[in-house]
């Protein structure tokens, strides 16, 4: 190739990565912009929908929101200045405590489900009657070893899962034995997961549900 | 000015360059090693290595954003066998549900050696508030191996 030749195919290899690159980063950046501007999915099945004001109007309602907040920051400074270091709203406690609560009632509702698919499992018998037998054991065994303790009420196995009851004198000692129970329970081989919702009392003391998920063991 | 195909060819390669590279995306965004440097007791006693559950869900260490758990550790002393139980668990912050990954498992024999094994990851409430933890311990040790933990590799997005 002649020199202008290869000045003309370095050139054109240079602008070729840029443009590649910049098509990716382009695209990229607009598939990051459009779900960032989604609405969060509702889990409220009957929500009635409410049509979208025009784009303008949107505008112009977040425009007046901010001149307002603005407004408010500058009055609260002026009467705070000397106490607050930054009026800037603060995070509701309240809210706070919601979304918490709300992340462990999901999982209480998925640990239902889960356990509603275990019991509709079909049973293969001879698996199910070993690891019932296997899993009683180490779970005693676990019980034995670890403060505040439980008993074992029974296990129930099917075909990939098992389902372990559990009774504590009451939720106090359920909540404070937990982490213990799955540290200690390494030896079964399975995943677990356990919920301990509130529950009225009961005379014979607090029961929960242990799910044991060997689907993915060995 | 007339393109010579050569320039064509070129520019094109350039192009296919410059998408791939735009779009590999790194290994781990982040990564942490757990130390907890300590002899693994042969009385089945667990030794717990917390994990820090910061509030961010990408980009800084947490459990919800982990994809890669490692467990380091070797063995030395009189030797013998024993088997590893490695394991990746979390809780909710108010101990009202938790759970763990499957185990693993890892048998060894010898009189010194070193492993480092991958973990199940947890899974808690996928909620910013849960809190992480790892576990080792050791059974069916026969013979007098001393197993040192080193600690975890956690990485993620």
């Amino acid at each position: 190739l002649s020199l202008r030749a290869r000045v003309q195919v370095s050139g054109a290899a240079v602008i070729g990565v840029l443009v590649g690159a910049g098509l990716v980063l382009a695209l990229e950046a607009r598939a990051h912009r459009g779900t960032a501007e989604e609405p969060p999915a509702s889990n409220q099945p009957n929500e009635p929908e409410v049509s979208a004001p025009p784009a303008s109007r949107l505008d112009d309602r977040r425009l007046a929101a901010l001149e307002a907040e603005m407004r408010e920051l500058k009055q609260a400074k002026v009467h705070d200045s000397e106490l607050a270091p930054a009026a800037l709203p603060a995070p509701s406690p309240q809210s706070t405590l919601e979304q918490r609560n709300e992340s462990v009632m999901a999982f209480h509702r998925k640990m239902e489900g889960e356990i509603a698919s275990h019991r509709s499992e079909p049973r293969d018998e001879r698996w199910a009657t070993a690891k019932e037998r296997t899993f009683s054991s180490q779970l005693a065994g676990v019980a034995a070893k670890i403060t505040p303790s439980f008993s074992v009420v029974g296990v129930d196995c099917r075909t990939y899962t098992c389902v372990a009851e559990l009774r504590w004198p009451n939720q106090e000692e359920a909540h404070a034995s937990l982490r213990e129970l799955l540290s200690s329970s390494v030896e079964i081989g399975c995943a677990r997961r356990i919920s301990l919702p509130d529950q009225p009392p009961a005379g014979d003391g607090y029961r929960a549900s242990m799910l044991i998920d060997c689907s993915n063991s060995n | 000015m007339k393109i010579s195909s050569a320039a064509k060819r070129a520019f094109l390669a350039g192009a296919a360059i410059g998408v791939i590279g735009a779009s590999v995306q790194p290994a781990l965004a982040w990564s942490r090693t757990v130390s907890n440097m300590t002899i693994v007791p042969h009385n089945g006693s667990t030794v717990n290595v917390m994990f820090p559950s910061d509030g961010a869900t990408s980009g800084t260490p947490n459990g919800n954003a982990t994809t890669q758990i490692y467990g380091d550790y070797y063995w030395g002393g009189a030797g013998g066998t024993f088997t590893m139980n490695l394991q990746a668990c979390g809780i909710c912050y108010n101990l009202a549900c938790g759970s763990c990954g499957v185990p693993t498992n890892v048998s060894h024999t010898g009189t010194s050696g070193h492993s480092d094994d991958p973990v199940n990851l947890w899974t808690g409430s996928q909620s910013i508030w849960d809190y992480f933890w790892l576990t080792a311990s050791l059974s069916s040790v026969s013979g007098s191996p001393t197993v040192y933990l080193m600690g975890f590799g956690v990485g993620g997005f």
